[in-house]
C-alpha cells in the first residue's frame, strides 16, 4: 500500500469522522430538547416582559391576553419550536457541513464577538480567534519552545538540582489554577505595582482596528498580551518541562541507547540520531496537539482577563443554545484536530524511523 | 536700627500680602468646581464612564475609576467594607421568596350540586382533604380539587394553612444579618420595607407578625396533616403509608443556595422527606415555569427577582407577584395547564391595575384587602430584599441617595463633583453590549445605555428618588380633571396625528376626554440642542408624530409590531394636542388618578432628540429596512438594530441627512399645524447640516438636551466620554437637581402609661422624619396571638402623635397583663416607615382597685385605733394609779396642784386621743367618700395618700404624746417618791 493510498484512507476517515462529530453534536442538541428548552425559557422571559409592559401602558385585560397569545405565537415561529427538532435542525447541520454557518442567534454571542447583533457565526470565530491566538496560544508556543529546549536536557540530567527543582516548580504550578493566579498577578503587578494594565478589554479595540496604524496597535496588543501570557507561560511550562522530560527520559532508558553508547558512538550522535529522533514522535504530537488545542480558549483566565476569546465564546454559545454557533464552533475545533492529526501522520513518518509505509 | 526694623515689617507685610494673595489663587483653584454653580449645566466637565470588571472593582475605586454605578452584591461589598477613603452607597436591587406549588395531586367533576362535605364523602376522604370546589349549576356537576388523595399522595403547599405556616420557618433575621451579611432587608410581602407602597399596607403585614417559629409552623402543619388523614411516626409525616416528600428546587449560583438549605432543613425537621433538587437558572425555569403545576415536578422553588424603581402609587407589584390573572402565578395562564385560582384577589387587582377606582381611599382600601388576602394565600413566601452597594470616593460630593435607582439614578452624576478634579471616571460593568441600543423607540434596554443616556437628556419629568412620585423636570404642568367619572370637551382646534393621511389634524367636533394636561415648556422650547439648534415646538410635534406613526401607520405597525403594540393602549388614551401661546402645550386624555402628577405622567411624551434625527431614523427603519427599532424586528429580519452611538450607524444617518439636503427634501407636512409651518425650509436644512457636523465630530449621532454631550463612544475599548453643555441657553446649574441622602421618618420615643381595663387612657408617640408624618398603631395578645385593636395616632404637635384608647379598647384588656403595642410611622416624603414594638401593660380595674386602697386604709385606720385604744386603757390604768396615789398626797397641796396640772395634762392627752378619733372618723369619711368618687380616681387617690399622710402624722404625733405622758408618769413616780421621802422625813 502506497504512501499516498494509505493517507487517503486516513483523510477520509478523518473527514468520516468530522461528519459524524457534527451529526452527533446536533443530536445532543436537538434530540435531547436542549436547544428547545432553553429557548422557551428565553421566549418565556421576553413573553413577561412584554406582559408587563402592556399592562403599565393602561392595556385592558382582554388587549393584554390577545396580544401575549399573539407575541407568544409569533416567537415560537420565529425561533421553530413550532416544527419537529429534526426539521429545525437538518437545514442548521446541511449549511454547517458546507461551510455556509449562518448567523447565530444570539446577543450574547454577539456580545462576545463584539460586534452588534445579528452577527455571523463565521464573523464571531473570525473575530474571537486572534484573541486566543495571542493570549493563549502564543503563550502555548513560548512554553513549548522552552520546554523543548530544557526538557531534554534536565532528562538527561535527571537527579540534578535543577532536575528536582524543574520537577518542584512543575509539581507546584500543576497545583495552582491559571485563572487565579492571573487574579493575583493583576492585583499584585497591576494595580499594586502598576507595571501592567488592569482593564483589558481594550484590547480588542487595537485588534479589531489592527490595520488602522499596525505599529502602535502592535505595541497596544503587546502591552495588553504581556501579563495574560506571563501567567499563562508561568502556570503551564512546569506541566510541558515535566513532560517532554518524561518523553525523553523514557527513551533514554531504552537498551538501544545503551547498545549506541556500547558501540561507542559520540555521546553527541547518540543524542542527535537515537535519543531526539526517537523522542520526537510524541513530543511533536504533544506540542501540534496542545497547540491546536489552545484554539479553544480557556473560559474562565479568559473571563480574569475580560478578554473575550474562543473559550468564553463557545461557553456562551452552549449557554444561550445558539446552535448555529455550537456547530460551527464543534466544525472547527474538529477540523483543526483532523488537520493536526493528519499533519501528524505526515510527520510521524519522516520522524520516526519505525513509521514506512511501502 | 529703626530701618531695618522698618524694613522687617515692610517683609513681613509684603509677604503676608503675598502669602494671603497666593492663598486665595489656592483657594480659588480648589473651589473651582464649586465655583461652578454660577455656570449652567451639570457640577463637573467631564465625565468618563469605563468598563472595570467585578472583580477589579475593589482595587480600581480611587485609583482608576471614582465611582462604580453597577450594584455590587452583599458579597461583593465585603471585600470594600472597611477601605479608607471608600463610601458605600446602598440601594435596594432584588427580591428573594419561595414560591410554592399549591397544585392538587388529584382533580374530578361529580355529577350532583355538592357541598364539601358531601363530595368529600363520595370520594371517601376528609372534607379537609379538598382545597378547591366550583359548582356548575347549569350542568350539576362538582369540580373537586383534592390536596391529598389515596393512591395520588399528598401536596402539602395545597393546603392554603401550610402555605401561611412555613412564613414562621423562616428566620429573616438570621438571613439578613448572615446570608446577606447585613446588606438586606427583611421581607413580609410583596412590597417592601423601601416602597412607598409599604406604609399602605404595613398595619397589615405587621399584623401578621411572621416571625421565626418553627413550633408555631409545626402546630399548624400538625393540625392540617392530621386532618388530611396524614400519620406522624417517630417524628416523620406518611400519608397512604409513604412517607410525605417534597421536591426543593434550589437555584446554586447565589445565596438563595443557602436560603434553600436552611429551609430545607427546617422542613426535614417537622418531619418531611426534602428532595433538594440544585439547580441553576436554565434547569430551573424550566421545571418550574415550563410543566403542568399538576405534574408536581417540583413544589418549593427558591425564586429571585430584580427590583424596579420607586413608583410611590404601584399596583403593578401586588398584581403580578399574587393574582393568577396577571400570569405570574403558578399556571401561568398556559392554556390547558391547571391555574391557581382566586377570583376575590383577581378582582381588587385588577381594579388596581386597571384604574377602576374612583378616589384615593377607594385605591388604598382594594389594595389593603388585595394584600390580606395575598398574604393569607402565601403562594409566595417572601424573604428578604438584597441591597446592592454602589463604591464611590469619599471626597465624591453632590450625592443623592435615591432609594430606587441608588448612585445609578438620573440625580447624581450631573451634579456629582470632586473639588478639585474637572473630570470624574465612572466605572460600570460594561459599557456596551449587543444589547445595548440607543434609540429612543426601541432601544434603552439594558443598564449600560440607560445610565449614561440619563445625564445627556432632561426628561419632561421623573419620580422623586425617595417617594416615587412624578415630579416636573424639564417641563411644569397643571392638570385639569373631570374625572373619575366626568368628561371634557375638547377644543376644535386641538389636533392629532393622522396616520393614513402622514399629517396634523383638527380633532372630530364634540371629541371627549377625561383630563387635560398644560405643560410649560418655557424650559425647553427657545433652549439649544447639543449641536447648537434651537429647541422649537416643531421638535416636540415630530416626537408626537413619529409615535404616532409607529402605532398607527398600517405599515409602519406591521413591521414594529412589538413597539406598536405596547405603544397603542397609552396613545389611545391620548384625545389632542393643542399648542399654546407662551411655550404651552396641551394634551388631552382619557385619563384619571387621584394623584393628578400621574395624569401628568401619562401624557408625557418625552423630547430627547432633534426633529430631523427622529425623522432620519424612520427613514433607515421603515423605508429603506436596513435597520430595525427593537430587537423583535432586529431578530425577525435579521438586521441590526439602530443605535446612535456606533459609528456605522450614525454613518448611515449622516448618509439619510446628505440625501435629503443634496434632494432638497423637506417634510412640511409633519411641521403644519393648522395650516401654520411651524419650521422654515432653511431652518430644517440649517438643522439637517448640523447633524452632520456633528457625526463628522464625534461619530455618534447622539444629538440630544441635557447637561453632558456625548463626546466619545468606543464600544471595542469600552469607553464613553461626555463633555458638560454650558450653553447660557440651558436652564439648570450645579446643585438643581441635589436631593441629598434621604431622612427617613424614625419613632423617637413612645411612652406607654400603666393601663386599667375599663378606662380611657392615651399614648404618646415622638417622631422625626419630613412631614407630614403619619403614625398607626396595632394593639396584640402576644399569648393568644390576636390583635385586639389597630388605629391611626393623632398628630399633637409636628413631632408628637397621641394614640387614644377608648374604654372600649381598653375593657378588652386583662387585668395586670402584657401586651404587645407596635408603632409605625411613615412620612408622605420618604419611604422607609419606622416601627417600634413595645409592651403595654395593665394593672387592676378602676372599682377593685378603689376597693384595694379603701381595704388597705381601713385596714391601717383600724391598726391606729386599735394602738389607740391600747393606749388610752394604759392611761386609765396610770390614771387610776395617779387616782391612788393622789388620795395619799392630798394632804400635800403644793403635790395636789402639781397633780392638778398632771390631770390636765392628761385631760389634754385625752382631747388629743378625741382629736385622734374624730381624724380617724374623718378618714374613714375621706375613705368612703374615695369609694364614691369612681369618676376621679387620680384626686380621690391623691387625697387619700394625704389623709394617710395626715393619719400617719397622727400617730407620730400621738407616740409623741404617749412619750411625754410616760415621761410626766416617771417624773410624777419621782416626785411621789420625793414626796412620800418627805412626809416620812418630816413625821
Amino acid at each position: 500500500m502506497g504512501l499516498g493510498t494509505v493517507l487517503t484512507r486516513r483523510a477520509i476517515a478523518l473527514t468520516f469522522a468530522l461528519i459524524v462529530v457534527v451529526l452527533l453534536t446536533v443530536l445532543i442538541i436537538g434530540a435531547t430538547g436542549y436547544d428547545a428548552t432553553i429557548w422557551k425559557a428565553i421566549i418565556n422571559e421576553q413573553v413577561r416582559a412584554y406582559q408587563a409592559t402592556l399592562v403599565q401602558k393602561q392595556a385592558t385585560a382582554a388587549q393584554v391576553q390577545q396580544l401575549v397569545a399573539q407575541y407568544r405565537n409569533k416567537l415560537i415561529h420565529l425561533y421553530g419550536l413550532d416544527k419537529p427538532w429534526y426539521v429545525r435542525m437538518e437545514p442548521l447541520l446541511i449549511n454547517t457541513l458546507t461551510f455556509n454557518l449562518g448567523l447565530s442567534n444570539s446577543h450574547d454571542v454577539a456580545d462576545v464577538a463584539g460586534v452588534p447583533y445579528p452577527v455571523p457565526v463565521g464573523t464571531a470565530i473570525m473575530l474571537c480567534l486572534p484573541r486566543t491566538i495571542i493570549m493563549i496560544t502564543i503563550a502555548q508556543l513560548i512554553c513549548a519552545v522552552v520546554a523543548l529546549y530544557i526538557g531534554p536536557y534536565i532528562a538527561y540530567k535527571r537527579g540534578t538540582l535543577f532536575d528536582r527543582a524543574i520537577v518542584s516548580y512543575a509539581a507546584l504550578t500543576n497545583a495552582i489554577p491559571v485563572w487565579w493566579l492571573g487574579m493575583i498577578f493583576i492585583y499584585f503587578f497591576g494595580f499594586i505595582m502598576g507595571w501592567f494594565p488592569t482593564d483589558y478589554r481594550a484590547v480588542v479595540y487595537y485588534i479589531n482596528h489592527f490595520m488602522d496604524d499596525p505599529v502602535t496597535s502592535t505595541q497596544y496588543i503587546l502591552w495588553y498580551a504581556s501579563l495574560p501570557i506571563i501567567t499563562i507561560v508561568i502556570a503551564f511550562l512546569g506541566s510541558w518541562l515535566y513532560s517532554v522530560r518524561a518523553m525523553v527520559l523514557r527513551v533514554v532508558r531504552e537498551d538501544y541507547i545503551n547498545a549506541a553508547r556500547a558501540k561507542g558512538l559520540p555521546e553527541s550522535v547518540v543524542v542527535s540520531k537515537h535519543v531526539l529522533r526517537a523522542a520526537s514522535p510524541p513530543v511533536v504530537t504533544s506540542v501540534i496537539l496542545s497547540l491546536a488545542g489552545s484554539l479553544g480558549g480557556y473560559i474562565i483566565t479568559e473571563s480574569i482577563f475580560d478578554w473575550p476569546g474562543m473559550g468564553t465564546l463557545y461557553w456562551v454559545a452552549i449557554t444561550s443554545a445558539d446552535v448555529p454557533t455550537i456547530l460551527g464552533l464543534t466544525y472547527m475545533f474538529t477540523l483543526i484536530y483532523i488537520l493536526a492529526r493528519f499533519t501528524l501522520e505526515i510527520l510521524y513518518i519522516y520522524l520516526d524511523p519505525r513509521v514506512r509505509y511501502s | 536700627m529703626v530701618k531695618s526694623v522698618r524694613n522687617l515689617s515692610k517683609t513681613l507685610a509684603i509677604s503676608l500680602l503675598v502669602i494671603v494673595a497666593l492663598g486665595v489663587l489656592v483657594g480659588y483653584a480648589i473651589s473651582a468646581p464649586v465655583a461652578k454653580a454660577e455656570e449652567k449645566g451639570p457640577a463637573t466637565d467631564h465625565l468618563i464612564y469605563k468598563a472595570v470588571p467585578l472583580d477589579n472593582v475593589p482595587e480600581a475605586i480611587g485609583k482608576t475609576i471614582d465611582a462604580y454605578i453597577f450594584g455590587l452584591r452583599s458579597s461583593q461589598i465585603k471585600a470594600l467594607q472597611g477601605k479608607s477613603g471608600v463610601t458605600i452607597y446602598t440601594a435596594p436591587a432584588g427580591i428573594t421568596d419561595f414560591l410554592l406549588n399549591p397544585a392538587p395531586v388529584y382533580t374530578t367533576t361529580l355529577d350532583g350540586v355538592l357541598s364539601k362535605d358531601q363530595a368529600a364523602a363520595k370520594l371517601g376522604v376528609p372534607a379537609a382533604a379538598i382545597t378547591y370546589i366550583e359548582v356548575n349549576q347549569t350542568s350539576k356537576k362538582t369540580y373537586v380539587e383534592l390536596g391529598a388523595y389515596p393512591g395520588k399522595g399528598i401536596n402539602p403547599f395545597a393546603f392554603q394553612p401550610i402555605r401561611f405556616a412555613i412564613n414562621y420557618l423562616i428566620d429573616r433575621n438570621y438571613i439578613v444579618n448572615n446570608i446577606y451579611g447585613g446588606y438586606a432587608a427583611a421581607m413580609y410581602a410583596p412590597y417592601s420595607y423601601y416602597d412607598p407602597m409599604y406604609s399602605v399596607v404595613a398595619d397589615i403585614v405587621a399584623k401578621y407578625k411572621f416571625e421565626y417559629s418553627p413550633a408555631q409552623a409545626n402546630e399548624i402543619i400538625s393540625k392540617v396533616l392530621t386532618a388530611v388523614g396524614a400519620k406522624n411516626q417517630n417524628g416523620m409525616w406518611y400519608y397512604d403509608g409513604k412517607p410525605i416528600t417534597i421536591k426543593f428546587i434550589i437555584r446554586t449560583e447565589d445565596e438563595r443556595k443557602d436560603l434553600g438549605d436552611m429551609l430545607a432543613t427546617a422542613l426535614d425537621k417537622l418531619g418531611f422527606t426534602v428532595n433538594r433538587m440544585y439547580m441553576t437558572f436554565g434547569e430551573a425555569i424550566t421545571k418550574v415555569y415550563f410543566t403542568n403545576p399538576t405534574d408536581l415536578e417540583w413544589q418549593i422553588y427558591t425564586e429571585g427577582w430584580g427590583k424596579g424603581g420607586l413608583t410611590k402609587w404601584d399596583p403593578y407589584t401586588l398584581a403580578q407577584f399574587t393574582a393568577p390573572w396577571y400570569g405570574w402565578m403558578p399556571g401561568i395562564q398556559q392554556p390547558g395547564w391547571w391555574q391557581y385560582k382566586n377570583a376575590t384577589l383577581d378582582n381588587y387587582t385588577k381594579a388596581l391595575v386597571l384604574g377602576k377606582f374612583k378616589s384615593k381611599d377607594e385605591f388604598i382600601d382594594l389594595t389593603r384587602k388585595a394584600m390580606e388576602i395575598a398574604l393569607q394565600e402565601s403562594v409566595r413566601v417572601w424573604i428578604a430584599t438584597t441591597m446592592d452597594g454602589f463604591p464611590a470616593v469619599s471626597d465624591l460630593k453632590g450625592v443623592t441617595g435615591d432609594l430606587g435607582a441608588g448612585l445609578r439614578s438620573i440625580y447624581n452624576a450631573r451634579e456629582w463633583y470632586i473639588p478639585g478634579k474637572d473630570t470624574l471616571t465612572i466605572g460600570h460593568l460594561h459599557i456596551w453590549t449587543a444589547r445595548t441600543v440607543w434609540n429612543i423607540f426601541g432601544g434603552f434596554s439594558d443598564v449600560y445605555s440607560v445610565d449614561i443616556e440619563r445625564q445627556t437628556y432632561d426628561p419632561f419629568d421623573w419620580t422623586n428618588p425617595f417617594n416615587g412620585e412624578p415630579i416636573p423636570f424639564r417641563v411644569t404642568w397643571t392638570v385639569k380633571t373631570a374625572g373619575p367619572t366626568g368628561k371634557m370637551t375638547v377644543p376644535t382646534d386641538a389636533i392629532i396625528w393622522n396616520a393614513t393621511e402622514d399629517k396634523w389634524v383638527n380633532v372630530s367636533s364634540g371629541t371627549k376626554a377625561t383630563s387635560e394636561v398644560i405643560f410649560d415648556l418655557s424650559k425647553l422650547v427657545g433652549t439649544k440642542w447639543h449641536d447648537n439648534i434651537t429647541i422649537t415646538c416643531a421638535d416636540v410635534l415630530a416626537t408626537w408624530a413619529e409615535w404616532f406613526e409607529i402605532t398607527y401607520d398600517p405599515q409602519k405597525s406591521q413591521i414594529e409590531g412589538s413597539i406598536a403594540s405596547t405603544a397603542k393602549p397609552t396613545l389611545d388614551l391620548i384625545k389632542g394636542l393643542q399648542i399654546l401661546p407662551g411655550h404651552k402645550l396641551a394634551v388631552y386624555l382619557d385619563f384619571w388618578h387621584f394623584d393628578p402628577n400621574y395624569i401628568a405622567d401619562m401624557a408625557v411624551m418625552n423630547v430627547v432628540n432633534p426633529a430631523g434625527l427622529i425623522l432620519a431614523q424612520d427613514y433607515l427603519v421603515f423605508t429603506k429596512q436596513t435597520y430595525a427599532f427593537s430587537d423583535s424586528r432586529s431578530e425577525e429580519a435579521k438586521i441590526p438594530q439602530l443605535s446612535l452611538v456606533l459609528p456605522d450607524h450614525a454613518a448611515a444617518i449622516e448618509d439619510v441627512v446628505k440625501n435629503w439636503l443634496s434632494s432638497g427634501y423637506f417634510p412640511a407636512n409633519v411641521f403644519t399645524v393648522n395650516g401654520k409651518l411651524l419650521m422654515s425650509k432653511s431652518e430644517w436644512t440649517q438643522r439637517l447640516n448640523a447633524i452632520v457636523k456633528w457625526i463628522d465630530t464625534y461619530h455618534n449621532a447622539w444629538i440630544s438636551d441635557g447637561p453632558y454631550k456625548l463626546v466619545k463612544f468606543d464600544k471595542d475599548q469600552q469607553v464613553a466620554e461626555l463633555e458638560a453643555f454650558r450653553d447660557p441657553t440651558y436652564p439648570f446649574t450645579p446643585g438643581t437637581w441635589y436631593f441629598g441622602m434621604p431622612k427617613p421618618v424614625k419613632i423617637t420615643n413612645v411612652f406607654v402609661p400603666v393601663i386599667s381595663p375599663g378606662d380611657a387612657a392615651t399614648a404618646v408617640v415622638s417622631v422625626t422624619g419630613e412631614p407630614p408624618i403619619h403614625v398607626k398603631y396595632i394593639l396584640r395578645d402576644p399569648i393568644k396571638n390576636k390583635i385586639i385593636a389597630t388605629g391611626d395616632a393623632v398628630q399633637s404637635s409636628p413631632t408628637s402623635f397621641t394614640i387614644q384608647f377608648t374604654p372600649d379598647i381598653t375593657s378588652k384588656l386583662s387585668e395586670y397583663s402584657a401586651y404587645e403595642l407596635t408603632v409605625l410611622a411613615f412620612s408622605d416624603k420618604v419611604a422607609m416607615p419606622d416601627q417600634v414594638v413595645t409592651s403595654l401593660t395593665t394593672g387592676a380595674a378602676l372599682s377593685k382597685k378603689l376597693g384595694e386602697i379603701s381595704s388597705s386604709v381601713s385596714s391601717q385606720i383600724s391598726n391606729v385605733t386599735s394602738q389607740i385604744n391600747s393606749i388610752t386603757s394604759q392611761i386609765n390604768s396610770i390614771t387610776s394609779q395617779i387616782g391612788t396615789l393622789s388620795g395619799q398626797l392630798q394632804s400635800v397641796g403644793q403635790l395636789a396642784t402639781q397633780i392638778g396640772k398632771l390631770a390636765t395634762a392628761i385631760g389634754t392627752l385625752g382631747n388629743t386621743m378625741q382629736t385622734l378619733q374624730s381624724t380617724e372618723s374623718a378618714l374613714a369619711s375621706k375613705v368612703d367618700s374615695v369609694n364614691n368618687a369612681v369618676q376621679n380616681l387620680q384626686t380621690t387617690q391623691s387625697t387619700l395618700s394625704t389623709q394617710l399622710t395626715t393619719a400617719t402624722k397622727s400617730v407620730e404625733s400621738l407616740s409623741n404624746g404617749l412619750a411625754l405622758v410616760e415621761g410626766l408618769l416617771v417624773l410624777t413616780i419621782i416626785l411621789q417618791i420625793v414626796a412620800i421621802y418627805l412626809v416620812y422625813k418630816k413625821k
